[in-house]
């Protein structure tokens, strides 16, 4: 994935950011509130975590969403999915869904998550017809779109950043935003201090003696680097950085952590994620954004081969981690999303070839769950976008705005999404 | 007293205050270590030497004539590695070891940016040409650029892995035909339209691969391109945004439809525009400077060959710029090897090189999205790139196979700064600041000072050891 800069707020290091930001606090009174627009509207109960926070998972290459949450009760999809369509709960069809409501019915490969969608008072939403327009079909240009949020902006920051940029003022924390993976995914991209590791346990420093460390820091944290190149400049952030999330997250032994209520996480990568985001937001650390990725949904061929596999380790992950989250999942919002949902006909593959309209989960905080959001355009060939692909008619990006407004505590939603006028779905 | 203070003061301990500033200017620039920077995997002492005897520019034009290089060392190396338990794990270790040991430096750097340029994933294709394709780009690497795309969409590992494999007349598979012109060529903004993925994807029915029997693991994969008229869409196509169309021929004549489209592809201004940006950003720097694009663009352009227009991009004037020498960041397969040859690591069993990617981050052949990995130097920085480096290569470098003896030299008889000098030298060609000069001095020289004088090489192997790794850890050392 394309990623415009690692590397964290060239010329200024991240202690030095910290110290401003708590400069900031002490001198809350003469400074610019949060417009009233961005005062919170918490709806959940008291919070049990020290502080909200939001788990995105990005579900890259495109995930079914037609899959996923199926319109069984939609005739068109039948008649355009011969092969690959899922059936109605009871239908003789050979992969059966689940009910969700009279139209739409969850892949078989989602159990835990249904029988989360069917209790009383459930945290477990979906948006469907999700996206944006106009819409674009490549992966790379429609990831870019989802995590930035802003069209015709070259280089755009990440939304996450901006929002964290936006409410610079209300935490003093060192880490606000981090990514279970490699790189720095776009949506942290931006001035706002993100950082990117793949997991806990990465956080360490091997050598045969203690000086080696010393030293390498000494010489890191010293060196003026006013003057060198962006590239050199990244080199030094990327390694001041790494020293400081040793040190920061030092605390957190992934060997020790036992997860609560009787979870067990899958060895699944994204269920190994899942469970580091919890020791995480267990770890009293003011950690508020984790981003994980869950890659591998650009299903051109064998849908019915390959959804179980990518729906079943999201399943179980999800699951567990809501388990192992208990009561605290009143205080975290799970946002599962993809950067474009696929043609509603299947290809000669049995697979589908890339979409328009796709589809957001939803868990956790207030979410009003067990029920399908926004609107539904149907599958009708005249309500398709270009006569293939399922409208976008619910805007992603109100999705988002609403958990920063309703479950984060506030935003400022011209700040995350400009151009934009913030239109709540009711998801929360 | 705050923690970044704490190491402040540390380091006016370590080299007395007050600090020296970085001279003023620029130094001139050293042309030979920085082609040898770009063009290689970092140097070694062979193409150290060769370079030094007969100056850049004659090494240049010899690395752009690959095969008058003697490379039989490389390849009977290759030929006497035990079977690998499969075509996957075969493809994955010689990827590495040719690009570590191969004199044909340049050629093999080109086959680094094609085999990402035409990404394929060994995780979905299970090494069905990989092998086959590593030995095929690198011969194609310097050669014109039609005949590497021509190949690319008929490697079989291609074909399976953008689904051209499974694409039927009734409702053709848009994977190869949409990242075909938005990723091997046109680029995304490069004038195609949403009709023309759908005309494409139908040019390109038909294409598929055949499996022959199973062979032995260490036999070249027996998969090979065929056409099937049967599964051809039949008749022409119409690419409105492209404003090309097909005549659409009939029968075996089809596949024709696919190489004529991939020849015009191959010559469009937005492929060359494409094309040559990506090889400036890979050999020059991340923004590299317009000037200098604009000019091998329009080498490119009226060559249509790769291997002139590398040679345009070494000779350009702005090539030699301090805002480029060593001003790029290495992605995780270039520090591992560039490790590999600094410091002629012997490659006892070339199996743990996949190995040692994969603990890198950046899995040889398993980059499973078609854009490939990133080449902006930023990708490469953050913590999730850092980490593996300084735990794995740099913490392990004292137990690999290195004839240190012969790389320390007649420092080791010299004291600190000498030994420091050489090993900086090595490592990064002494290109750093001289506050960590001085700081690496003192860490060698306070781990020698118990020592005594004139300790044996033996005493002092462990320090200097240390030392590289320190150094090998430090920013520059990621950088090329």
């Amino acid at each position: 994935m394309s990623s415009k800069s690692n590397h964290e707020q060239p010329g200024m290091d991240r202690r030095t950011a910290v110290k401003i930001s708590l400069a900031a606090v002490g001198a809350a009174a003469i400074l610019p509130r949060l417009p009233a627009e961005a005062i919170a509207r918490v709806k959940a109960p008291a919070a049990r975590l020290p502080n909200r926070a939001t788990v995105v998972v990005f579900e890259r290459g495109g995930w079914d969403a037609l899959q996923l949450f199926a319109p069984t009760g939609d005739p068109n999809y039948a008649l355009k999915r011969p092969t690959t369509a899922i059936g109605a709960p009871g239908s003789a069809a050979a992969v059966v869904g689940l009910p969700m409501n009279a139209t739409f019915s969850m892949h078989p490969a989602l159990p835990g998550l249904h029988a989360r969608w069917s209790q009383p008072l459930s945290r477990l939403a979906v948006v469907h017809a999700l996206g944006y327009t106009p819409y674009h079909r490549s992966h790379f240009e429609s990831q870019d779109l989802f995590e930035t949020g802003q069209f015709g902006v070259v280089n755009a920051d990440g939304w996450i950043n901006r929002h964290l940029q936006a409410t610079a003022a209300i935490s003093t924390a060192p880490v606000r935003a981090l990514a279970l993976m490699n790189a720095r995914p776009r949506s942290m991209d931006g001035a706002f201090p993100c950082f990117a590791f793949s997991s806990i346990e990465a956080l360490q420093f091997q050598a045969t003696q203690p000086d080696v460390r010393q030293y390498l820091e000494a010489i890191v944290d010293y060196t003026p680097t006013a003057g060198f190149s962006a590239a050199r400049v990244g080199s030094y952030s990327g390694m001041k950085s790494s020293f400081d999330l040793i040190d920061l997250f030092s605390g957190i032994n992934p060997q020790t952590y036992a997860p609560q209520n009787g979870a067990v996480y899958p060895n699944s990568a994204i269920a190994q994620s899942f469970r580091q985001a919890a020791m995480i937001l267990r770890g009293n650390l003011g950690v508020e954004f984790i981003q994980i990725d869950q890659g591998g949904w650009d299903h051109h061929t064998d849908l019915v081969g390959n959804i179980p596999t990518y729906a079943g380790a999201l399943d179980g992950a999800l699951n567990a981690f809501m388990q192992d989250m208990g009561a605290d999942m009143a205080d975290v919002v799970v946002l599962c999303m993809s950067e474009f949902g696929r043609e509603v006909a299947e290809n000669a593959s049995n697979g589908t070839d890339h979409g328009a309209g796709g589809a957001m989960l939803l868990a956790g905080g207030a979410v009003q769950g067990g029920q399908v959001h926004g609107a539904w355009p149907g599958l009708a060939t005249s309500a398709l976008a270009e006569g293939r692909f399922l409208a976008p008619v619910n805007d992603y990006r109100q999705v988002i705005l609403e958990t920063l407004i309703d479950h984060m505590g506030g935003t400022v939603p011209s700040a995350v999404f400009p151009s934009m006028n913030y239109a709540p779905l009711g998801v929360l | 007293m705050s923690y970044a203070t704490t190491r402040r003061e540390l380091m006016r301990r370590l080299v007395g205050a007050p600090l020296p500033n970085q001279p003023a200017g620029n130094p001139p620039i050293d042309q030979a270590r920085h082609v040898l920077n770009r063009a290689t995997f970092g140097p070694d002492a062979w193409s150290r030497a060769r370079i030094a005897a007969i100056g850049w520019a004659a090494w240049l034009d010899e690395q752009l004539a690959p095969d008058g290089i003697d490379d039989s060392v490389m390849t009977a190396a290759l030929l006497a590695m035990p079977s690998a338990n499969n075509q996957k794990n075969r493809a994955r270790r010689e990827y590495l070891f040719r690009c570590a040991r191969s004199r044909r430096q340049l050629q093999h750097r080109m086959l680094h940016f094609l085999s990402n340029h035409f990404n394929t994933d060994a995780a979905k294709t299970h090494g069905v040409s990989e092998v086959y394709d590593t030995t095929t780009y690198t011969r194609l690497a310097l050669g014109s650029f039609v005949e590497v795309l021509l190949w690319s969409a008929k490697s079989p590992a291609m074909v399976v892995y953008l689904d051209s494999q499974t694409s039927l007349p009734s409702a053709p598979n848009e994977n190869y035909a949409r990242e075909l012109m938005e990723l091997h060529t046109l680029g995304v903004y490069g004038g195609f339209s949403e009709p023309d993925v759908v005309a494409a994807a139908k040019i390109f029915t038909g294409w598929r691969v055949q499996f022959g029997p199973a062979l032995p693991s260490n036999e070249p994969s027996s998969a090979r391109f065929v056409f099937l008229p049967f599964r051809h869409v039949q008749g022409p196509k119409v690419l409105p945004g492209l404003g090309y169309s097909t005549p659409g021929y009939s029968g075996a004549n089809g596949v024709r439809e696919g190489e004529e489209f991939l020849s015009f592809l191959a010559v469009h201004p937005s492929t060359q525009a494409y094309i040559t940006l990506k090889l400036c950003q890979y050999f020059v720097a991340d923004v590299p400077p317009v000037g200098l694009v604009q000019r091998v663009q329009q080498v490119f352009a009226s060559t249509n060959h790769l291997g002139t227009a590398v040679r345009a991009i070494f000779h350009d004037p702005e090539f030699f710029t301090p805002q480029t020498t060593r001003e790029k960041g290495q992605d995780s397969i270039e520090f591992m090897l560039s490790t590999l040859r600094r410091l002629e690591v012997t490659i006892n069993n070339a199996n743990t090189l996949p190995t040692l990617s994969n603990v890198l981050g950046q899995p040889v052949l398993g980059e499973s999205v078609p854009t490939g990995t990133p080449e902006e130097s930023a990708a490469w920085q953050g913590p999730g790139q850092v980490l593996p480096r300084w735990n794995s290569l740099a913490a392990q470098l004292g137990t690999l196979p290195i004839g240190w003896s012969a790389l320390v030299g007649s420092a080791s008889t010299q004291g600190a700064a000498a030994i420091t000098d050489a090993m900086l030298q090595l490592i990064v060609d002494g290109d750093v600041p001289t506050t960590t000069r001085l700081g690496l001095e003192f860490f060698l020289s306070n781990r020698l000072a118990p020592l005594g004088t004139n300790p044996s090489f033996a005493a002092q192997l462990p320090h200097i050891k240390d030392l590289a790794g320190l150094i090998l850890r430090l920013p520059e050392a990621q950088l090329h």
